[in-house]
């Protein structure tokens, strides 16, 4: 019996040991090093809201904003410039601390009437070269150009506010702590203790309650891609065309008009850009006025980009 | 050392959380930033651009016949395009706009018309007449471009096309197709005794005229892609002639003269050789005829049918149908001939291939099925379309801007015949070509001017 007795127990420590020592060695739990991806659940607020501000445009007057939030029409209307101003100077910006958003409208108005200008200067053709006694000669009359006078002001609007954005992270980590690991995923910055609430969370020249109505929601975007896929007629040249883009803003007034001539901000110099260029400027004109878009987010659409991009139509 | 080998894995997961953070950050700052609504508009209408061609301003600053006309042709050049619509006149506002100052665009509008042409076609007192035009952009306002010809009055159909091309290339971004001839086989009489004659017209059908007396057999004319000569082949008496026929000068000589049925010639790109297939007993096959020396190279050597042969617009390849593979195909071989290769792998017989000008497809007619239709593939063989199709099509042939293909069809029946019909790339666009009797064997000439 206790011979049995201790054959067991002998017998099962054995298998005991063996197994505590060959098993674990045959599979060691090591999961596969994942990438972690990071996905952002990001509202469509975030990218649409111009309220948002840039972040590199902080330090300009928040003085001069807290005393009137409640002019909610007001707000909309100035906040924005900074922001602009900032993305066209980025520099100068921020060596002045307080410009005041009404030079500013003046001076951008100054640039559409003088366009305007040219184009009535240009356009009676009474200028032209009389006939020539040449059999069949083409001859080429006012050609006015005014495409290249704008190109060259707003192409590097979008990327300055790029590389402060990537910039930024890079100096954050310079005070990395790994007991932090949460703090590190979390993207926001900290809220200065506690849990971090929308309402300090990003710098914004705004107001809080005109961010509750500050998002294009999708199917406001999409009504206006629509009307616009309606209004572009893209030459056939363009349309087989790969790589040509069109990238066209505009200005708008409250009542949903063109502010001002569309601009082309980029597009090539040969013949067929300037076609796809032509028809864009067309689109955006056949368009107007915009006033299906909601009057009370006039701020977010106030000026659009359009990218003009036929690379997905069918050719032919 | 585990406490080392601890510090490294650490280390090398905070290197990798600090990327993971910055791409976040790096994603979700880089869009609020640009703080502007930017849209993306990847469709579009391709509906038919509307415009507006009311008619020009003649003499004493009303339209006349000659005006008129003139708008006329170039209505009816850019509707049979089918990119443009030209809107009834009877919906204009104003009757006609000068192209002396800007047109009340107010006027224009409400049309929905995009472009406006103003025109004006005056004598200028020395027997000639000055034609002068200006394309508006009715929406921003701005002339897109005004031009000023001076031609004969009987010129004035040319006039009229010129310009057409020159709207066609400032609205659509490439060049136009209407300052253009067709040469083809003229057919009358009754179907089993047809006279056919070379004829040559504008690419709209009018000022026909007949460059050979019918006395002889002509076959497949084909236009210079370089200059204003046709070549062809004919038979008189048991001769088969291969002639060079300058329509300018109207000089006709022979460059060849052939025992054996010597057809299909073909320019070079250059003008300067003709490649043609010669029959010598149950087979046939491509020679290369220098236009200078006279000097004739053979480019194939099989023991089957090689024809059809047409040269790439780079000048270094050349396509040909053959039935080398047991069934008619389309075959791809260098400009001196060497081996070839088979680039038509669909089921059917393939047949008289035609190089794009623009080089980037391959008309062919293909017989499959009892029909007989015509299509293009890419000159490597893939994206096989075909445009049209029916009871029998044949002989496709390209307008100078690689857009439209004209070809022959034929009707069924003891009253039936060849016609000319044109079709666009798109396969939706086909349009009957008005000729005087029937038609066949089209040649699309190069440009004019």
């Amino acid at each position: 019996m206790r011979i049995g007795l201790g054959i067991s127990i002998g017998m099962h420590v054995a298998i005991l040991a063996a197994g505590i020592v060959s098993l674990p060695s045959a599979k060691l739990l090591e999961p596969d090093p994942i990438e972690a991806m990071p996905v952002d659940l990001v509202p469509i607020e975030e990218l649409t809201d111009l309220r948002l501000g840039d972040r590199k445009a902080e330090p300009v007057k928040p003085p001069e904003n807290r005393p009137q939030p409640k002019q909610t029409l007001r707000a909309p209307v100035e906040q924005p410039k900074p922001a602009e101003k900032v993305a066209k100077k980025p520099v100068e910006a921020v060596s002045e601390p307080a410009p005041t958003p009404l030079p500013k409208k003046v001076e951008e108005k100054k640039p559409e009437a003088k366009t305007e200008t040219q184009v009535a200067a240009i356009a009676p053709p009474e200028a032209e070269p009389e006939p020539k006694p040449e059999p069949a000669k083409p001859v080429e009359a006012l050609a006015p150009a005014p495409v290249p006078k704008v190109r060259p002001k707003p192409p590097k609007r979008i990327e300055p506010p790029k590389q402060v954005a990537v910039e930024k992270p890079k100096k954050k980590e310079l005070s990395f702590n790994t007991d932090d690991i949460a703090a590190l995923l979390n993207k926001r910055d900290p809220a200065g203790g506690g849990t971090p609430t929308p309402a300090v969370e990003p710098q914004t020249f705004g107001s809080i309650e005109g961010k509750a109505t500050a998002a294009m929601t999708q199917s406001e975007l999409e009504a206006l891609k629509a009307r616009l896929y309606q209004c572009w007629n893209p030459p056939r040249g363009v349309r087989e065309a790969r790589n040509l883009r069109v990238y066209v803003s505009i200005s708008l007034n409250q009542d949903g008009s063109l502010a001002g001539p569309p601009k082309i901000v980029e597009s090539g110099s040969d013949t067929l850009a300037r076609v796809a260029a032509e028809s864009a400027v067309r689109a955006v004109q056949i368009c107007a006025p915009y006033d299906f878009l909601p009057p009370e987010k006039y701020s977010l659409w106030r000026s659009i980009n359009f990218i003009f991009d036929p690379s997905h139509m069918l050719g032919g | 050392m585990t406490l080392n080998r601890w510090n490294l894995a650490l280390a090398a997961r905070m290197t990798a959380c600090r990327v993971a953070v910055g791409l976040a950050l790096a994603a979700g700052l880089a869009a609020p930033a640009a703080a502007q609504l930017n849209v993306d508009i990847t469709k579009g209408n391709i509906q038919p651009m509307p415009i507006a061609i009311p008619a020009f301003i003649g003499v004493g600053g009303a339209p006349d016949e000659l005006s008129m006309n003139v708008a006329n042709v170039i209505t009816a050049n850019l509707q049979r395009s089918g990119l443009f619509r030209p809107i009834d006149p009877a919906a204009f506002i104003e009757a006609s706009a000068s192209p002396e100052g800007t047109p009340n665009f107010a006027n224009w509008r409400p049309l929905n018309a995009q472009a406006l042409v103003a025109g004006r076609i005056i004598p200028t007192g020395d027997g000639r007449i000055s034609a002068e035009y200006r394309l508006w952009d009715i929406f921003t306002g701005q002339q897109l471009s005004g031009q000023q010809f001076f031609a004969t009055p009987d010129n004035w159909r040319r006039v009229a096309h010129i310009i057409s091309d020159a709207i066609y290339e400032r609205l659509t971004g490439e060049s136009g197709y209407f300052d253009t001839r067709v040469a083809f086989i003229d057919e009358s009489g009754e179907k089993d005794q047809r006279i056919k004659r070379l004829a040559l017209m504008d690419q709209d059908g009018a000022n026909v005229r007949y460059l050979t007396n019918g006395g002889e057999l002509v076959l497949t004319p084909r236009f210079s892609p370089s200059r204003q000569e046709i070549t062809y082949s004919a038979l008189s008496g048991d001769q088969w002639r291969v002639y060079l026929l300058n329509i300018e000068t109207g000089q006709r000589e022979v460059v060849g003269d052939f025992s054996n049925m010597a057809f299909s010639p073909r320019f070079s790109p250059d003008g300067q050789q003709v490649v043609l297939s010669l029959q010598q007993g149950s087979n046939t096959n491509i020679y290369k005829l220098d236009l200078r020396s006279r000097e004739l190279t053979r480019l194939t050597a099989s023991p089957s049918i090689d024809t059809a042969p047409s040269f790439s617009p780079d000048g270094n390849r050349i396509v040909f149908e053959s039935d080398r593979g047991g069934s008619q195909q389309l075959y791809v071989m260098g400009a001196n001939g060497g081996p070839a290769e088979r680039i038509s792998f669909g089921t059917g017989r393939y047949g008289t291939p035609v190089w794009s000008p623009r080089g980037d497809n391959i008309a062919f007619t293909k017989q499959e099925g009892g029909k007989f239709s015509i299509g293009v593939m890419a000159p490597d063989g893939s994206g096989e379309r075909i445009l049209t199709e029916g009871f029998h099509n044949e002989g496709p042939t390209w307008a100078p801007n690689g857009r439209v293909i004209m070809f022959f069809r034929e009707s069924r029946g003891s009253g039936g015949g060849p016609q000319l019909w044109s079709v666009d790339l798109t396969g939706y666009n086909e349009q009957q070509v008005p000729s005087p009797s029937f038609a066949s064997d089209p040649s699309w000439s190069p440009l004019l001017n």
